[in-house]
């Protein structure tokens, strides 16, 4: 019987293991990689977690210009500090541990409720179909529901519900207590209700 | 379990948060309690709704910038931080290794040694006429030409070609070998009864005359 080789993966450029077949997962081949000095690993594992980092920082700091200069600044902590982080690590838990860091910094730093008035419409690429349309609208709710929570809870909540971390996770990622977090999660879950409810008898009245 | 202990537990229910025993304390309380049930309803929706909700509606455009932004910070020295500029150098050279090759080899020849010329000499002349020629102690007779960057010793110096007239009468002889380059020209100052020194291979530091 004949062995094949394991398949091998060639993102970019750079060449990764496919799975675990040799113990490295693609993303800690392209971590390893990127600490080596490969400037394309280091362009991949951009490409291949920036997804998260934005989708994270927008919907903590509200709005898209806010979210890309905040994920700008988390790739550069990355590279920064991509010496320190260790093989073995959870490299998802670290990036978030960045973002949700650059994100307090960013709204400290602009000394305002990071969400404050709502969402921010992108006059740039207005929604073409019906269909992008309604997810708009519904993004801009969760943006909505998302400001009436502080910032801890927001982080939280979002850590927790929309990035699907456990509680024991997200409390690694925001170096809190469990339970402490679960408090937040509880009293974010509490508000989101009381903003689903006000948003039900808008509706109604509006119908009415 | 009362309901204000529910009420508070409840949250946390909806998200399976709770541990095992808990989880089931609640869960036995909303058989019974329609309240308690109708808030969990409530709380569940809201979570259901929460989960629902669309990707950020970010664009290719919006990545696209991001990278290239995050690339020319670190290209202006904005990731440098400890470890980092070691990484950022090799990140750079990697991706720009030929751009370096070639700024490299410009400047190798921008670099080569300019030879202050004496008051009065002419330019050399243009690089074919100086490998065809034969060393000669008659440059100062040429035409003036362009400028052209020194040229160093292409075949090693030649040999004497002219002891030095007023060397003769005096006690020190001069001998004098013109370099391919008309601008290098070797003088030995000998003092009579000494041998005169053999040509040999240029060095190093003579082609850097």
């Amino acid at each position: 019987m004949s062995s094949v080789a394991a398949p091998a993966l060639v993102i970019g450029g750079a060449r990764v293991s496919r799975d675990g077949a040799d113990g490295i997962s693609p993303l800690a081949a392209l971590v390893e990689r990127a600490r080596e000095g490969d400037g394309r690993a280091f362009d991949r594992l951009m490409l291949e977690t920036q997804e998260r980092v934005m989708g994270l920082a927008w919907r903590l700091l509200g709005g898209r210009e806010d979210a890309r200069d905040a994920a700008q600044e988390v790739y550069l902590r990355v590279f920064r500090h991509l010496g320190r982080f260790r093989a073995g690590q959870d490299f998802h838990g670290w990036l978030y541990r960045i973002t949700v860091n650059v994100c307090r910094d960013a709204a400290r730093r602009r000394r305002r409720t990071p969400v404050m008035g709502g969402p921010i419409p992108d006059p740039g690429q207005p929604p073409r179909a019906e269909e992008e349309l309604l997810g708009a609208e519904r993004w801009n709710r969760l943006l909505e529901a998302l400001a009436t929570l502080p910032s801890r809870e927001r982080a939280a909540l979002v850590l927790r519900d929309l990035e699907g971390l456990t509680s024991e996770q997200v409390a690694r990622v925001l170096g809190s207590r469990p339970a402490t977090v679960r408090g937040q999660i509880a009293s974010a879950r509490t508000r989101i209700r009381r903003f689903c409810i006000d948003l039900a008898d808008a509706a109604a009245r509006e119908k009415a | 379990m009362t309901c204000k202990r529910v009420e508070k537990a409840l949250p946390l229910f909806v998200g399976r948060d709770l541990d095992p025993s808990r989880m089931a304390s609640v869960a036995g309380h909303l058989v019974a309690c329609e309240p308690c049930r109708s808030l969990q309803v409530e709380l569940a929706s809201s979570r259901a709704w929460l989960e629902a909700s669309p990707a950020p509606p970010a664009s290719e455009g919006d990545y696209a910038t991001m990278r290239r932004a995050v690339w020319s910070r670190i290209e202006t020295g904005a990731g440098a931080g400890k470890g980092a500029s070691a990484r950022a150098g090799r990140l750079l050279l990697a991706s720009s290794g030929a751009l370096a090759a070639a700024f490299v080899a410009i400047l190798v020849l921008r670099a080569r040694p300019q030879i202050p010329r004496e008051p009065g000499r002419t330019a050399p002349a243009p690089r074919e006429e100086v490998a065809m020629a034969t060393p000669s102690a008659k440059p100062l007779e040429e035409p003036p030409s362009p400028p052209a960057p020194p040229k160093l010793f292409r075949h090693g110096p030649s040999a004497p070609v002219r002891p030095a007239a007023r060397g003769a009468e005096s006690s020190v002889a001069r001998i004098e070998f013109q370099t391919a380059n008309p601008d290098v020209r070797i003088i030995w100052l000998v003092k009579k009864g000494e041998a005169a020194p053999a040509a040999r291979p240029a060095s190093r530091n003579e082609e850097v005359l």
